[in-house]
């Protein structure tokens, strides 16, 4: 029924360059409120139709759409999108800090990673857009990257992790204690023998002990209910 | 307002590809759309406040001129002014209140403007000094008044959802030029929820 009324409504005429652009005044508020995950959708699904030059220029418009997607896409995705998307490709030399990022974290060079950060700071403080998020941006995109490189290991030396980001031990230690108190990674330093241990959940366990746990609570209920029903 | 009826203005109906031909090029709406607020200017006036805050290291003084004279030549616009100069320390200047006594008198020919298109021409006439004058709210006139003129077009009877639409985000883009997020926000709301965009969203 639902399906007919949309296909009646799209017959009598749909606004789709009205739509277009609200979708981009719709990303950029929601790019102000922080809600980054929602503005990521917004604006990659925009790179192709965007018309709102009196909003922002296109160049703006496409950094806006890599930074808040190389939070949010997973790697297929940021490849085809973002990494190998023309519109980006064709614009590549006017933001090549950003690009460089996005390039770094799919190629998992982190010493290049961490370096495009560094770039990609002034550009994010210079745009009215980021400025306010730009603290923000940076700490997730440093659990980004760490978490990328943990992904692929059960336990890494301190030592090895450091090199691979080109930083020192002790910044790194520093780094990563907090993202991990913070419950941002999840790992251990073994300070004493200089050891990153990842701790993955596992989600078949995580699944299985749901699992009891609720049919637990079901069991009590329908006791309880049993119980009522024979008096 | 939204309910009732209206002639619904619909520019491009050929899907997304037709919309946009050449991704950056404005389209048919977007074409349409007002010079003013200019968002490049809004940039602008961000930069020079990292710079004044020790946040970007640049030499800020090339563009505190170029911004200068945008403000008080193009825009004409003394209440941007004196917001800027307080936040930037810059010095005050004559010819401020020349300005606001030349917009008192160009907001008050508007307005007769409108009142003579009310009594001898169409509900298009009216619409059009309408949006003049919000126009020029937003180019020279503070964010308050701007608004309360976009209010006044999109209060007028009988105007199609294609405008309020348009009004609607030019409104919004006057909120987001001075930094008005939550009125920005309760635009886009406002504007999201218009019949032709509300299901097409879905």
């Amino acid at each position: 029924l639902l399906a007919n009324k949309a296909s009646k409504l799209a017959q009598d005429g749909g606004d789709w360059d009205r739509r277009n652009r609200l979708k981009v005044y719709s990303a950029l508020s929601k790019l102000l409120a922080r809600d980054m995950k929602e503005a990521a959708g917004l604006l990659v699904d925009c790179i192709a139709t965007f018309s709102c030059n009196e909003l922002c220029s296109y160049t703006d418009f496409l950094v806006y759409t890599v930074i808040t997607n190389i939070l949010h896409l997973p790697r297929p995705e940021l490849k085809s999108k973002i990494i190998d998307g023309p519109e980006i490709l064709s614009i590549s030399k006017d933001i090549p800090q950003v690009i460089s990022l996005v390039n770094a974290l799919y190629n998992c060079d982190y010493k290049a990673y961490l370096h495009a950060m560094v770039e990609v700071y002034p550009i994010l403080i210079s745009d009215r857009f980021l400025e306010p998020h730009s603290g923000f941006l940076m700490r997730e995109l440093h659990v980004l990257g760490y978490k990328q490189f943990l992904d692929s290991y059960k336990s890494v030396t301190l030592e090895s992790m450091a090199s691979s980001f080109g930083v020192s031990t002790e910044y790194l230690d520093l780094q990563l204690s907090r993202f991990i108190s913070a419950g941002r990674l999840t790992a251990k330093i073994d300070k004493y023998g200089g050891v990153v241990e990842t701790n993955r959940p596992d989600l078949k366990n995580a699944q299985y002990r749901d699992m009891i746990q609720e049919g637990d609570l079901l069991l009590n209920r329908i006791q309880k209910l049993a119980r009522v029903v024979d008096l | 307002m939204a309910g009732e009826k209206m002639d619904v203005d619909i520019t491009a109906s050929g899907g997304e590809k037709e919309a946009s031909k050449s991704p950056g090029q404005p389209s048919g709406s977007a074409e349409m759309a007002s010079k003013y607020p200019k968002m490049d200017l809004a940039q602008r006036i961000h930069k020079l406040h990292m710079i004044a805050g020790g946040k970007l290291e640049e030499d800020g003084a090339p563009l505190t001129e170029q911004v200068k004279k945008e403000i008080l030549q193009e825009l004409e616009n003394p209440s941007l002014y004196r917001r800027v100069q307080v936040a930037l320390g810059w010095p005050s200047v004559d010819t401020l209140d020349r300005l606001d006594k030349a917009h008192a008198e160009k907001l008050e020919e508007l307005e007769n403007k409108v009142e003579e298109a009310k009594e001898s021409a169409g509900d298009m006439e009216v619409l059009e000094a309408r949006v003049e004058i919000a126009r020029f709210a937003a180019k020279s006139l503070p964010e308050e008044k701007a608004i309360e003129m976009y209010d006044k077009v999109l209060n007028l009877p009988k105007l199609s959802t294609g405008k309020i639409i348009d009004g609607l985000m030019e409104c919004n883009r006057v909120a987001s030029f001075y930094d008005d997020l939550k009125k920005g926000a309760e635009l886009i709301e406002r504007v999201s929820s218009m019949p032709p965009l509300l299901y097409l969203s879905h």
